[in-house]
């Protein structure tokens, strides 16, 4: 006897999985109650006609293949970064130093044998902006903006603090040209010479 | 291909890899086509759905962190979908409601003109449907091919045991829901094909 509930004896006996004591309490069953047979008739019945059913419905999952994977694409960036990169650009332009060794500083996107202008676009080669490298055509300071605390801890030769803090100066720079980061029909990004509107009124 | 196999399918998936991302979906679309359709909204279109499927999967792999838990992880990504085209139906259903002068939609081919066979198959998975989702899931789950009683346990985070009480509680559950159908609305029952001695003569 395996004393399992009338319903999960017939549902072992559709699945097949129905041992022989699940056999034995069936057939006891049925000697009581003969309707038990008519349930299990039943029972089959509606798993063919379900298992029918889905499997229509399911036919539909083989059409669905998985999306083409996309070419990997830049992330859209905030408005305010094509304006970093464009000052970023026209800076590495200004200081990477081509006006002595054009040749060295050639952008990858000029035609090997065609001459370098004299004071053509080029890119950095190492993407290392260093102050002391500038070579801007002029470069006034302005003003300062309040500073901003970031940091403070004990000094580590125990004599005062160690602070760190955010600066912001206020420069006029002059450089010949400004580029902005574009995109080609890639998805690769590229400098793109720009002119830009007027931002404010001059200082 | 055996319960290691999948794991491992799964981890390369996460990996990155889209080979193995385009065999596990293969492998389980029909398994996810089975979640949307003991949770879907029944105007909602499957194909649809697992398309929205297909994409999110492809979207969110990466974040696969237990291969050996995908089946849950990718039944949470159907619900998700289902549920979202649930809504999605409810809204479009409360705009409807509220417009007088909507057109009727057309009326499907009647009952007796379809394949009876088809006709039970499809009753029995709207009904199948209809049953609360404890029950339902793993009664439209049993119909696909090739998903054992213990993947269904592992989709649903339940004991084998206790999927097999709910398959046969829902069985049980569905009759019951066919009989109800049947006596309540005995019009619906599927027509026999016109085949009479008197058909033919009309014809």
């Amino acid at each position: 006897m395996s004393n399992q509930p009338e319903e999960v004896l017939i549902h072992r006996a559709i699945e097949l999985t129905a041992s022989a004591a699940d056999w034995a309490d069936l057939d006891a069953a049925a000697l009581r109650d003969p309707a038990v047979l008519q349930r299990l008739a039943s029972a089959l019945q509606d798993e063919g006609d379900l298992r029918r059913g889905v499997e229509e419905r399911l036919a539909a999952a083989e059409r669905v293949a998985l999306p083409q994977a996309k070419a990997r694409r830049l992330p859209r960036a905030p408005a305010w970064l094509g304006w970093a990169a464009a000052a970023a650009l026209a800076l590495i332009w200004s200081a990477s130093g081509f006006l002595d060794e054009p040749a060295k500083h050639a952008s990858p996107l000029r035609d090997a044998g065609s001459p370098a202008p004299e004071r053509g676009p080029a890119l950095a080669g190492d993407g290392v902006l260093s102050l002391d490298d500038l070579r801007l055509v002029s470069n006034d300071t302005l003003g300062e903006l309040p500073s901003m605390m970031l940091e403070t801890r004990p000094a580590a030769d125990g004599r005062g603090y160690e602070v760190i803090r955010l600066r912001r100066t206020l420069e006029r720079l002059h450089v010949d040209q400004i580029f902005r980061v574009a995109e080609d029909e890639h998805g690769n990004a590229v400098p793109a010479q720009w002119t830009p509107p007027v931002l404010s009124e001059r200082m | 291909m055996t319960d290691a196999d999948q794991v491992e399918l799964a981890r390369r998936a996460a990996a990155g890899e889209r080979a193995a991302l385009e065999l596990l979906w293969r492998l389980h679309r029909r398994f996810a086509a089975a979640v949307l359709l003991a949770h879907l909204p029944r105007r909602a279109d499957l194909e649809d759905l697992l398309q929205e499927v297909a994409v999110s999967l492809c979207e969110h792999i990466g974040e696969l962190r237990q291969p050996e838990r995908f089946l849950p992880w990718l039944r949470s990504i159907a619900l998700n979908r289902a549920r979202s085209s649930a809504r999605r139906e409810s809204l479009r259903a409360h705009a409807a409601a509220s417009l007088d002068a909507l057109p009727a939609e057309p009326a499907g081919p009647a009952a007796g003109n379809e394949d009876a066979t088809r006709a039970a198959a499809a009753r029995a998975l709207e009904l199948a449907g209809r049953l609360d989702p404890d029950y339902g899931e793993p009664l439209i789950m049993k119909c696909v091919r090739g998903l054992s009683q213990r993947q269904i346990a592992t989709a649903l985070g339940l004991s084998e045991a206790a999927v097999e009480t709910r398959l046969a509680r829902a069985r049980r559950l569905l009759r019951r829901e066919l009989e109800q159908e049947e006596a309540v609305l005995p019009s619906r029952r599927v027509a026999a094909p016109r085949t009479s001695a008197a058909d033919r003569a009309e014809a």
